[in-house]
């Protein structure tokens, strides 16, 4: 079943990658693009940074780490899975959804999976870099044993890879009501606009509203928790806080997906 | 050039501001979401950064005048950037250029009026929602923002748009001879974010690089607007930076114009 599975990727990815030979241009734009946007971010912070030896509690090294965390799941997101998202509205409203539901295989995993973007491929490439950068820097200034940075560089790693499945549950939640209102973009732009809390540090955020941010509307959690993990002296909560961020939220948007099913009826819909 | 040569525009502009108040609710979302993100994300991260420091001044800002800045910045984003993306490329690609030639009108003039609804549309939303705003008291609007000096503000914002939609065409007649350019008009709007002071006030920037950035026509369409409605602009500097515009607006129309000649000529109006 599995093999199935990793059969029909690897399909995906050679289908991919001959599609996007063909549009080389814009192929190269695209790597242009995402370089830009992470030199962008990368100077915004050492802007702010040459102003305050901390923000939100973290000092330098670890504010690029968080920052590395960010471009990394970003660069997951915009390879794997933003394309195939951003079809999704429309899939519903032509109704052409059909095609992805008669297949002999999860529809879901069919509609999120089927298209790479494998100029952002690259750039996920160079992500890694970028955290492999700032790790270095991390590792240089923290106390840290030996033992516990082995130990927690893998789990930093696995928990950014959560929470980027946690935004893509999420980013779910916020399209599948198309199903009801038609247009999807109101409920887009709202998504949008929240994801500009998950690219600043939690520690800049207070009271009710962080606590906000770590649970019902788990937008700090991506980037910032798995950072926290690798920091704290205590690990445990930061790892609780995004695996049960991570069931909850893919459950719900597993749940909403088969309501969707129930009621969508093709090109009428 | 009598008035009726102008007829059109006018009747296009009207009509996509009509278009555009018949999606009220669209409209209201989209600038509310966009304004309120951006100002609640500034909020955090300058009242960490101003406490951390325990200055009251950083850059040459408060931190009220610094929460000022940043509410301005999308509002004035959305001034003088209007919906221009990607709709020349679009025409290039699925051939509609093609009945715009045969108009007896300019394209750019018919683009740059629909253009200036959403432009025009947004300085009411800034009005508006500014309004609203000074009543909430963390932000302390009404002390570092004056009426007559934001209305000035946004004019200056609309004079400076023809700029911004100048260069989009420009980078966007890439689609003549490439299959894909979306990516150069994000690639606009990220350098426009960074080099323009979007993201963080030009006077951050090391002092040595800042006199280049405030004459590149980034900071032009951003810093500029923002920091007259802020009232931190005098009337020389005005009118030099005015100047400033017309010029690189006159140079980004002379090169526009080079490669729609160009563009033409090899333009087979079927689409891709």
């Amino acid at each position: 079943m599995l093999l199935r599975y990793v059969r029909l990727y690897i399909c995906f990815v050679r289908f991919s990658v001959s599609k996007s030979l063909e549009f080389r241009i814009d192929f190269f734009f695209s790597i242009l693009m995402d370089l830009l946007f992470y030199a962008l971010n990368l100077y915004f912070y050492y802007l702010i940074l040459k102003q305050t030896p901390h923000l939100g509690g973290w000092t330098r090294e670890q504010v690029y780490v968080f920052v590395s965390a960010f471009l990394l799941s970003d660069a997951i997101m915009m390879t794997v899975l933003q394309r195939n998202l951003w079809y999704l509205p429309l899939l519903v409203n032509r109704g052409d959804l059909d095609y992805y539901l008669i297949r002999p295989v999860s529809s879901l995993f069919f509609l999120s999976l089927r298209e790479i973007a494998v100029n952002s491929s690259i750039n996920l490439v160079m992500s890694l870099a970028i955290m492999g950068w700032a790790l270095h820097g991390y590792v240089q200034s923290c106390d840290h044993s030996f033992v516990a940075l082995v130990l927690r560089i893998p789990l930093f790693f696995l928990l950014v890879l959560l929470g980027t499945f946690l935004m893509y549950s999420v980013r779910l939640l916020f399209l599948l009501p198309v199903f009801w209102t038609q247009s999807g973009r109101g409920f887009d732009m709202v998504h949008w606009s929240f994801m500009k809390l998950a690219e600043r540090p939690d520690g800049i955020y207070r009271g009710w509203f962080r606590w906000v941010l770590l649970t019902i509307f788990p937008f700090a959690v991506a980037n910032s928790i798995p950072a926290r993990a690798l920091f704290d002296r205590n690990p445990l909560w930061p790892t609780l806080n995004v695996l049960g961020c991570c069931a909850l939220f893919s459950f719900l948007s597993f749940l909403l997906w088969r309501k969707c099913l129930r009621i969508y009826s093709s090109a009428s819909s | 050039m009598s008035l009726n040569f102008f007829r059109p525009y006018w009747i296009s502009l009207s009509l996509e501001v009509r278009k555009l108040l018949t999606y009220r609710v669209n409209l209201l979302v989209e600038f509310v979401g966009e304004v309120l993100s951006y100002s609640v994300v500034s909020y955090f991260l300058w009242r960490a950064v101003y406490e951390t420091t325990g200055q009251a001044m950083l850059g040459g800002y408060t931190f009220h005048q610094m929460m000022a800045y940043s509410v301005l910045v999308p509002m004035i984003y959305k001034i003088v950037m209007g919906p221009a993306m990607h709709f020349l490329s679009e025409d290039v690609y699925t051939g509609s250029l093609s009945r715009y030639l045969v108009y007896p009108v300019n394209y750019f003039g018919i683009k740059l009026s629909t253009n200036l609804a959403t432009s025009f549309l947004g300085c009411a939303q800034t009005l508006f929602f500014l309004g609203v705003m000074t009543l909430i008291p963390a932000l302390n609007l009404g002390q570092t923002v004056s009426l007559s000096n934001l209305l000035l503000g946004l004019i200056t914002a609309i004079l400076v748009s023809p700029l911004y939609f100048v260069l989009e065409c420009s980078i966007e007649m890439a689609a003549f001879w490439a299959e894909g350019v979306w990516s150069l008009s994000v690639m606009l709007k990220l350098i426009l974010a960074i080099l323009g002071g979007g993201m963080i006030p030009l006077s951050f920037f090391p002092e040595k690089i800042q006199p280049i950035l405030e004459h590149l026509p980034f900071a032009l369409m951003a810093s500029f607007p923002i920091r007259t409605a802020m009232g931190r602009v005098d009337l020389s500097e005005w009118l030099y930076s005015m100047l400033l515009v017309l010029g690189w607006t006159l140079l980004a129309l002379a090169v526009q114009a080079q490669i729609w000649k160009r563009g033409l000529k090899g333009y087979s109006g079927v689409g891709m």
